[in-house]
């Protein structure tokens, strides 16, 4: 039986704020669907969403907590790891999770995530990651591949962010694209069973200031982009994670120190 | 296609953006773009062959706007 537009539900609807959609990103952005991905993985793993805090810092992943009906704090972008931390050791049996982006933690946060793990604190960052830093339109981030100059025709060599997480001490560090919808959720069930700190990199990339700079057009030109350039490779050394290598973007569960 | 697994697919027109994710990635080709707009003056997806349906899940994971979902019918309830 056909069922009329106004009536229809979508499964993960009891978790959003269903009046403020659409949302403010773009046609075809990731974000929404690594939100898709952490809702379902909340509903498969049974976790209590009142017992869920979402940190959030700039941009356009910091309105993911506009968007949820979860207890969230939006931090400025230098104090978000720092203020996750603290929210853990106030109320040690809430989850904490993190969206943040490549201006939080490749700007600013990047000496907090070190501080953060010796701690000892226990979190769930997902670091959408763009290799851009959108707020200066088309700017570079440390993450950028040098394939693509700078305004000024400068190039900058981007990190490793795996090998930089790992070194640091991270316990769980998985690397996805939106593309792997599926693996990201399992990734997300798993992490949230872990004790540390685990991280789970999204490569997402961004289809306005992408497509302006003439490399990747629409949505869909990406999507079949990704899937060319994804290799799956989880046993792969961490060097070979490095984005600057060109012929293809490794992903896959790249770190699991305390496996069950 | 005589799956065992059968699934109807759902719009919410009015949450669309048209980035026409959700026809790409179909592998079974069950969407097409609509010639009308909805609200936002988008072209919001439409299920052209219901019965082609896989039940993959895949254009409801990644629609980034949480406009298209599917449910998976059981099989006694394909029977009846």
């Amino acid at each position: 039986m056909e069922t009329r537009t106004s009536d229809r539900v979508h499964p993960v609807d009891s978790f959003l704020c269903t009046d403020l959609f659409p949302s403010s990103w773009c046609p075809g952005c990731g974000i929404g669907t690594v939100v898709y991905s952490f809702l379902e993985a909340v509903r498969e793993c049974g976790v209590d969403l009142d017992r869920v805090m979402l940190l959030t810092g700039s941009g356009c992943t910091g309105s993911v907590a506009d968007y949820l009906r979860v207890k969230s704090q939006r931090a400025e972008t230098r104090f978000l790891l720092d203020q996750a931390a603290d929210t853990g050791l106030v109320d040690p049996d809430r989850n904490i999770v993190v969206f943040m982006n490549n201006a939080d933690l490749l700007i600013s946060g990047a000496e907090d995530l070190a501080r953060v793990t010796k701690r000892g604190a226990r979190m769930l960052v997902i670091h959408v990651n763009n290799i851009l830093y959108v707020i200066t339109r088309d700017g570079l981030v440390t993450n950028t591949p040098y394939t693509r100059p700078s305004w000024d025709g400068r190039f900058e060599l981007p990190f490793n962010l795996p090998e930089l997480a790992i070194s640091y001490g991270v316990h769980y560090f998985a690397r996805w694209t939106p593309l792997h919808a599926g693996w990201l959720k399992y990734s997300i069930v798993e992490a949230f069973s872990r004790k540390g700190i685990a991280f789970i990199e999204v490569l997402s990339p961004c289809v306005l200031y992408e497509g302006r700079a003439g490399s990747i057009g629409d949505a869909v030109e990406r999507i079949k982009l990704y899937d060319s350039y994804a290799v799956m490779n989880s046993n792969a050394r961490t060097a070979q994670f490095d984005i600057r290598n060109s012929s293809n973007i490794v992903i896959g569960e790249i770190l699991d120190r305390n496996a069950s | 296609m005589n799956s065992a697994l059968k699934a109807e697919v759902y719009v919410i027109e009015n949450r669309c953006k048209g980035c026409g994710v959700c026809i790409e990635v179909c592998q079974a080709d069950v969407l097409e773009e609509s010639c009308d707009v909805n609200a936002q003056g988008y072209n919001f997806p439409v299920v052209k062959n219901s019965e082609a349906c896989l039940g993959c899940g895949m254009c409801e994971m990644l629609c980034p706007d949480f406009a298209i979902y599917i449910r998976v019918i059981e099989p006694e309830e394909t029977m009846s």
